[in-house]
C-alpha cells in the first residue's frame, strides 16, 4: 500500500515510515521497513499461534466428549475429520510461531541496516568535511584531515540481506461423506453432537478474530516492509481455507445431529446420512459464514446475498446466529437475526444455550436465562426510548445489533438510532463486570448522551451503541490485561463493520468512547481498526498498556477524564501497574474536566450511569459535567472551538 | 489543548480499601434495588409530597398526578419559550414520559430517592435565531425574565456553551443554552417525584402515550398525556 494511501486512512506514520517519505525528495535514503507494521504482525502471529494451539487442546476434549455415543462408519468420519482439524490447527499454530520469529529476525536485521546505512551517511559527510581541509591549503588542516582519516575508517559497506519471510500453509481436504452403501447404520446422541456445534462455533468465533487481526496486519507489513522479501506466504488464505473447513464441519455435523434427532433416537442409514453434506448451505451464505472474514469482506459477500428481512427471517435458527454476529452486514438485518435468537433465547433457552457453546462451559443455565431475559427487557425498553428519539422518524427505532458469546460470556450490543444510516455514530464500551444483564441502564445512559448531543447540533442524525462486546473482567481479573487484549479484536471488527456495512463509506462522525477497563479495551481495539474514528474518549480508565503510542490509536482526537472523587480509577490503575498506566500521562492524550462546574454536576462515584444505591454522581448522569462534554465531542467531532 | 500529567496513584492505605471495596462491589455501570428502602420517609419531594403522603395512591392514581405535573412543566416552558420568540421551536425529542429519578433528577433528591420510587419529567426545545453566534449576551432575555419571576439563577460557560439555569422554587428549573454555532436550546426540568414503583408508572405511561409529537412547533404546542383509559400497547 502506497504511503499516502497508508496516511489517509489514518495509520499515522511511524518514524521509519516518514524516512520512506523522505526517500522520495531525496533527503535521505533508507530502507522501506516499518517497525509498527511488523510489531503488529509480531503481536498478531504470536496471538494466533497461542490462540490456535489451545483450540487445538480443546478440540480433542470436545470431540471424545461428542463421540462416545457415535457409532458406526460416521463416527469413524467424525473422528477421521477431527483429528485432521486438530493436525491441521496445531501446524497452523506452529506456522505462526515461525513467522513470529522471522517477523523478529527481520526486525533486527532492518536495524542492522538501517544503523548501517547511517553510519555510511555519516562517514561521507565527515569525508567530505576532510577532503574540503585536504584542499584548503592550510598544512595544519591538511595534517589533521589525514590524522583524522587514519582514525576514522570507512564503515563496512557491505549491505544487510535480509532473510526472506515464508509462512505457507494448506489445510487438507475433509472427507463429509462415508460413501456407505444401503445397508450400513450409525448412530448418534443429537444433544451431544449440537453441543460440539455449539462450542465448536464459538471457539471458531475466536480464531477469527486472529484471522481477521493477523490478515490486516500482514497486508500493512507487505506494504509498509517491503525491503524484506516474502516468498510462498500461503499463511492468511491458508488460514482462511481452515475457518472455511471448520464452518462447513459445523453445519454438516449440525446436519447429522438434525438427521438424528428427527430419526428419533434410532439409527440412520449412512446413505440418508451422505445427503446431509449437499444441503448444508446454500454458496453464498457459506461464503459469507465462515469465521474470520474482515468485516469489508462480509460486506463484499453480503453484496451477493439475498438481502431481504424475509429471507433473513427464513433462515435456521443457527444460521440467524451466525448472522447476528456478523460485522460488516447492515444493522437492520443484524437486527432481525439478533431479535430471533434472542426470542428463541427466551422461549426455549436450553436450545440457545446449547447452540451458543455453552454446554461444555461452567457458565450456569439459570444465569444465561436471568441474563437473557434481561436483555430482552433491555431490548423492549430501547423501542419504548427510541419512539421518543429527536430526529427523523427513520432514526427513532432501536436495534439489537449482536447476540452471540466472547470468551464465554453472553454478549449483544443495542443501537439507540439507525445504525446503517445515522450521520453520527458513537459506540459505548463498558468496563469491569459489565454484562448484557445490565443493557437497560446503558441504554438510558445511552438515551441522555443522544438527546444531549442534538440539543447541540440537530442538524445531524445519532445512532449511540451500547457495546457490551466482549467478555470484561471480574474483580480478580482486572489487574491483567488479558481480557482487554482478547475484547480488542471485537470492538476493532465492531467498528470497523459501522463502516464497512455501509456503501457510503461511513458516517460523518463515529466517536468512541470507553469506560473503566472499557477504555484498556478500546485504546487496543482502536490500534487495530482499519478505519479512523474522530474521537476516542476514555473515562474513568483503569489505564491504557503501558508503551502505546497515541499515534498508534485510529482517532484523530484522543481524550481522557477521570474525577478526583473516583475512588476506584486509580485502584483499577494500581492492580494493573505492572501493564497499565494512567491515560492521562501518555503524550497526545487531551484532558477534560469532570469535576463541579457552575451549572454541570462533578462526577463523585465510578459508575458509568448513576446508581441509585448511592448519591453518587455518575459519569454520565444527568446533567454531569463529563456527560456536557462528551455530548459537545459527539457533536461537534472534537472538543472546543 | 492542555496536556498535563495527572498526578499519580492515591496512596497505598486508600487504594488498599478502595481495593477491597472494589473487589466487593464491583463497577458496573449503575445499580438497582428495588424496594425496602425506609430511610426518608418524612423527605419532601418536588410536589411538597413525603412519601407517607402518596403510599395510598392508586397506580391509576400515580398515572393522573404525573398527567398534572406534566402539564404544569409544559406551562412553564411554554411561558419562558415567548421570552425569546413566539416563532418556530424544535424538538428534542418526546418529552410525556417521565424519566427514573433518583440523585438523577435536577435539585437535590429527596433522602431515600431511587430510581425504583421517584421520577422526573424533562422538555428541551431548540431555536436558531438568525445570526446567532452564541454570544453570551443572549442569554440577558432570559435572565431579565428570571428576574421578573423572582427566581434564583445562576450562568456559567459550559465547554463551548454560555447557560443560565433558574430554580423556580416549586420544584421545577429552566436552563437556556446558547452555542457558538447558533442553536439555542431551552430545557424545563422537574425534580423528583414519590413513585410507588417508577418504572412500573413510566411504563403506563409508555405504553398508552403513541409519542405522536412534532418535529417543530411554536410556544403552547405540547404532546397531549394520554388518558388513563386509552388503549395500553402491547409490546
Amino acid at each position: 500500500m502506497p504511503v499516502d494511501r497508508l496516511v489517509a486512512q489514518g495509520h499515522r506514520p511511524s518514524s521509519s515510515v516518514e524516512e520512506q517519505i523522505a526517500i522520495h525528495t531525496g533527503v535521505c535514503v533508507t530502507i522501506v521497513f516499518d517497525d509498527g507494521a511488523a510489531d503488529a504482525l509480531i503481536a498478531a502471529s504470536e496471538g494466533a499461534s497461542g490462540g490456535l494451539r489451545s483450540q487445538a487442546m480443546a478440540d480433542r476434549v470436545r470431540v471424545e466428549a461428542a463421540v462416545r455415543e457415535f457409532h458406526g462408519s460416521y463416527a469413524t468420519l467424525f473422528t477421521t475429520d477431527s483429528t485432521i482439524r486438530s493436525e491441521d490447527t496445531q501446524r497452523l499454530a506452529g506456522v505462526f510461531a515461525d513467522l513470529k520469529t522471522s517477523i523478529d529476525r527481520a526486525k533486527r536485521e532492518a536495524e542492522s541496516e538501517r544503523r548501517r546505512l547511517r553510519e555510511s551517511r555519516e562517514w561521507s559527510a565527515r569525508e567530505e568535511e576532510r577532503e574540503q581541509r585536504r584542499a584548503s591549503g592550510d598544512p595544519l588542516a591538511v595534517a589533521s584531515a589525514y590524522i583524522d582519516g587514519v582514525i576514522d575508517r570507512r564503515p563496512d559497506d557491505t549491505a544487510v540481506h535480509p532473510t526472506p519471510v515464508t509462512a505457507t500453509f494448506l489445510p487438507r481436504a475433509r472427507p463429509r461423506t462415508a460413501g456407505g452403501s444401503s445397508g450400513s447404520t450409525s448412530s448418534a446422541d443429537p444433544d451431544a453432537l449440537l453441543t460440539f456445534v455449539g462450542a465448536s462455533r464459538a471457539a471458531d468465533g475466536s480464531a477469527g478474530q486472529h484471522l481477521i487481526r493477523v490478515k490486516n496486519a500482514w497486508t500493512r507489513f507487505c506494504s509498509a516492509c517491503s525491503w524484506v522479501p516474502v516468498q510462498g506466504s500461503t499463511v492468511v488464505a491458508g488460514f482462511d481455507q481452515l475457518m472455511a473447513e471448520n464452518a462447513l464441519e459445523a453445519s454438516w455435523i449440525e446436519g447429522i445431529a438434525n438427521a438424528f434427532d428427527r430419526a428419533g433416537g434410532g439409527g440412520l442409514s449412512d446413505l440418508t446420512l451422505d445427503a446431509v453434506a449437499t444441503v448444508i448451505a446454500s454458496p453464498a451464505l457459506s461464503e459469507m459464514l465462515r469465521p474470520g472474514l474482515t468485516p469489508a469482506e462480509v460486506a463484499a459477500a453480503w453484496a451477493k446475498a439475498p438481502q431481504t428481512d424475509e429471507y433473513i427471517e427464513s433462515l435456521p435458527l443457527a444460521t440467524q446466529y451466525l448472522l447476528a454476529n456478523l460485522d460488516g452486514i447492515p444493522a437492520a438485518k443484524r437486527d432481525i437475526a439478533s431479535r430471533a435468537v434472542l426470542a428463541a433465547a427466551v422461549r426455549d433457552p436450553e436450545r440457545v444455550y446449547t447452540l451458543m457453546g455453552f454446554g461444555e462451559q461452567r457458565v450456569g443455565r439459570s444465569d444465561f436465562e436471568e441474563q437473557v431475559n434481561a436483555l430482552q427487557e433491555a431490548v423492549d425498553a430501547a423501542d419504548l426510548s427510541a419512539e421518543t428519539l429527536p430526529g427523523p422518524a427513520a432514526s427513532k427505532t432501536a436495534q439489537l445489533v449482536g447476540f452471540g458469546v466472547h470468551d464465554g460470556a453472553l454478549v449483544a450490543a443495542v443501537a439507540l438510532g439507525d445504525l446503517d444510516t445515522a450521520k453520527n455514530v458513537t459506540v459505548n464500551v463498558p468496563g469491569m463486570n459489565s454484562d448484557v444483564a445490565g443493557m437497560g441502564e446503558r441504554v438510558v445512559a445511552a438515551e441522555g448522551l443522544l438527546r444531549q448531543a442534538h440539543s447541540d447540533d440537530r442538524s445531524q442524525t445519532y445512532a449511540v451503541v451500547s457495546w457490551v462486546g466482549y467478555h470484561a473482567p471480574n474483580p480478580a481479573e482486572v489487574g491483567a490485561p488479558d481480557r482487554s487484549e482478547s475484547g480488542a479484536g471485537q470492538l476493532a471488527s465492531f467498528v470497523d463493520g459501522v463502516f464497512d456495512s455501509r456503501s457510503d463509506g461511513g458516517p460523518d462522525t463515529v466517536t468512541v468512547a470507553a469506560h473503566s477497563y472499557g477504555s484498556t479495551t478500546a485504546v487496543q481495539g482502536l490500534q487495530l481498526t482499519e478505519h479512523q474514528v474522530d474521537s476516542f474518549v476514555s473515562y474513568g480508565s483503569v489505564g491504557f498498556p503501558r508503551g502505546t503510542e497515541i499515534d498508534d490509536v485510529h482517532a484523530v482526537n484522543v481524550y481522557a477524564t477521570a474525577a478526583k472523587d473516583d475512588p476506584f480509577a486509580p485502584v483499577g490503575q494500581w492492580l494493573g501497574v505492572a501493564t497499565r498506566a494512567d491515560p492521562l500521562g501518555f503524550d497526545g492524550v487531551q484532558e477534560f474536566s469532570s469535576e463541579a462546574a457552575e451549572g454541570t454536576r462533578g462526577v463523585t462515584g465510578h459508575d458509568m450511569w448513576h446508581d441509585s444505591d448511592s448519591d453518587d454522581v455518575g459519569y454520565l448522569s444527568n446533567d454531569s459535567t463529563t456527560l456536557r462534554t462528551l455530548a459537545q465531542i459527539v457533536a461537534d467531532g472534537k472538543m472546543g472551538p | 489543548m492542555r496536556v498535563k500529567i495527572r498526578p499519580r496513584l492515591r496512596g497505598a492505605i486508600v487504594t488498599m480499601l478502595a481495593a477491597v471495596v472494589l473487589a466487593t462491589t464491583g463497577c458496573v455501570s449503575g445499580g438497582a434495588s428495588r424496594g425496602g428502602d425506609v430511610t426518608g420517609q418524612d423527605a419532601q419531594d418536588a410536589a411538597g409530597k413525603t412519601q407517607a403522603q402518596v403510599a395510598d395512591l392508586s397506580l391509576q392514581d400515580e398515572f393522573e398526578l404525573a398527567g398534572e405535573r406534566y402539564e404544569h412543566g409544559q406551562a412553564v416552558l411554554a411561558a419562558a419559550q415567548r421570552q425569546i420568540s413566539d416563532g418556530t421551536w424544535y424538538w428534542n425529542g418526546g418529552d410525556v414520559r417521565p424519566l427514573p429519578a433518583g440523585d438523577d433528577a435536577f435539585g437535590k433528591a429527596p433522602e431515600g430517592a431511587t430510581k425504583e420510587n421517584s421520577y422526573a419529567f424533562r422538555a428541551v426545545r431548540i431555536i436558531e435565531p438568525e445570526g446567532a453566534t452564541g454570544a453570551v449576551e443572549d442569554l440577558d432575555p432570559m435572565q431579565r425574565y428570571f428576574d421578573e419571576e423572582g427566581w434564583r439563577w445562576s450562568s456559567a460557560k459550559v465547554g463551548t456553551d454560555h447557560e443560565v439555569r433558574a430554580d423556580t422554587g416549586d420544584g421545577w428549573w429552566v436552563t437556556w443554552n446558547v452555542r457558538p454555532n447558533g442553536q439555542y436550546s431551552l430545557g424545563v426540568y422537574s425534580e423528583a417525584f414519590w413513585a410507588h414503583d417508577a418504572p412500573e408508572l413510566i411504563k403506563a405511561i409508555a405504553l398508552r402515550d403513541p409519542a405522536d409529537f412534532p418535529d417543530e412547533s411554536e410556544p403552547g404546542v405540547s404532546e397531549p398525556f394520554p388518558r388513563w383509559s386509552d388503549p395500553v400497547r402491547q409490546r
